[in-house]
């Protein structure tokens, strides 16, 4: 079997397996030193001196570009393990839970949206009905109880 | 007693910041407070202006002093007089003796000389809608005599350098004639001091350059005029410059030395390298999962 599938990997992935080889041993799952050389590059470390937590190496954006591309070639499970479940198009849609408000927004529709003129007619009728009604001259009320 | 106590305590130091910079509304009454409480011979007879409303250019005050006005409004109505001077403080104008004076009493302190007596007239200030500007122009009914009158209004158009103010001023013209410039007046000559040179002498050029490549001034004439151990010349830095320029070396703190150790560790990790199994497995795992793609494909 020769290497020329692997050649052939976006230089991504193929970058990664070179800094993280899949071998025998696998990438511990849990946080340990940063000086442990199986120390899992997806999540926290940390420091042995100062015992406080250092960032992983690969943040989750690259994480998650990286097991993308895995999942592209079928290699997902050759990756060190990350923590949570990583869902891609539309099977991420499928599972996402939308929100009360966007299912069932507050309001009837006509109150939502705003009034969308349907026609030059329907404009031309609203004008010459305010046209009539400034025409017309406001009559003072008669003071008859006086 | 002093009032400046600031450097000893705070205690009423709300009170004393709003002395100078009041509250809104009583900005106004404690203004009112402040000008009673100036004498009256030194206090303005206008309201004093701020800032950005005070007079500063020619075009602003219109008439500089020694022009002749006529007061057009007032008890002196009709008074021809001249400019005397001129207030910034309020935009007035003080007037010769024909403009409106007042009686105040001066303390001897501020009698000036030839004074007798304790109540003097000193001049009003007078605001500039109050006055307008009087010329003497051509007669036209008497060709070759010059007849006075009051303008009306003024215009500014174009500039010229004025030798006597030695400054470039607009030239003052009649409002709807413009052709008819009313000059400014010429200012009080002053007198040079004891120590100052004409400018005929200051122009007069001295000194000739009769090379390019040679320099005028002798080698050895440098020296009295040039300091060359001066500490101010470039490029010559002592070991007493280098100590104050130069940042001395602290000693690393301990949490310093701990993390240049660590750093050393982390580069002495053995890390992991991609062998020749590990790129045939993912090549094997690729290839296994393209060709079951491939045939769901065709399945399909």
């Amino acid at each position: 079997m020769s290497t020329k599938y692997f050649e052939t990997l976006p230089s991504k992935l193929k970058n990664f397996f070179q800094k993280y080889p899949p071998g025998k041993l696998r990438y511990v799952t849990h946080p340990t030193s940063i000086t442990n050389p199986m120390a899992n590059p997806f999540i926290s470390n940390r420091h042995p001196i100062t015992n406080r937590f250092r960032d992983p190496v690969y943040s989750a954006r690259r994480m998650s570009d990286i097991v993308k591309l895995a999942s592209r070639y079928g290699v997902e499970d050759l990756l060190p393990t990350w923590q949570g479940v990583k869902l891609f198009h539309q099977e991420k849609y499928d599972k996402k839970q939308f929100m009360k408000g966007v299912m069932w927004p507050k309001l009837h529709k006509h109150e939502r949206e705003p009034r969308v003129m349907k026609s030059n007619e329907e404009i031309d009728s609203i004008l010459a009905k305010a046209r009539v009604a400034r025409q017309v001259k406001k009559v003072k009320k008669v003071k008859t109880w006086v | 007693m002093s009032f400046n106590y600031r450097h000893i305590s705070k205690a009423g130091a709300r009170i004393l910041e709003r002395v100078n910079n009041p509250v809104a509304r009583f900005a106004k009454g404690k203004e009112k407070q402040r000008i009673q409480s100036i004498p009256e011979f030194m206090r303005p007879d206008l309201p004093i202006v701020d800032e950005a409303k005070k007079f500063k250019t020619e075009q602003d005050w219109k008439f500089l002093p020694g022009d002749r006005v006529v007061i057009v409004r007032g008890e002196h109505k009709g008074n021809v007089c001249v400019v005397k001077g001129r207030d910034e403080h309020t935009n007035g104008y003080l007037l010769d003796d024909n403009g409106p004076s007042k009686q105040v009493v001066v303390p001897k302190e501020y009698w000036q000389e030839g004074q007798t007596s304790h109540v003097v007239a000193i001049p009003k200030t007078m605001t500039q809608k109050d006055l307008r500007l009087v010329a003497d122009i051509e007669d036209e009914a008497h060709p070759g005599q010059v007849k006075t009158v009051a303008v009306q209004n003024i215009v500014f158009k174009g500039t010229y350098y004025d030798e006597d103010y030695k400054k470039i001023l607009p030239y003052r013209c009649v409002f709807g004639q413009t052709d008819l410039v009313i000059p400014w007046p010429r200012p009080e000559p002053v007198e040079d001091g004891n120590l100052a040179t004409p400018p005929e002498v200051t122009r007069e050029q001295t000194y000739w350059v009769d090379s390019v490549t040679r320099n005028s001034i002798p080698k050895k004439a440098f020296l009295t005029i040039r300091n060359p151990r001066s500490k101010y010349r470039r490029g010559k830095i002592t070991a007493k410059d280098l100590k104050f320029l130069v940042k001395p070396e602290m000693p690393l703190t301990k949490s310093e030395q701990a993390a240049l150790a660590m750093k050393e560790k982390l580069g002495e990790i053995k890390k992991l390298e991609l062998t020749e199994d590990d790129k045939i497995l993912i090549s094997e795992r690729v290839k296994s999962y393209l060709d079951k793609q491939s045939n769901s494909a065709t399945t399909a």
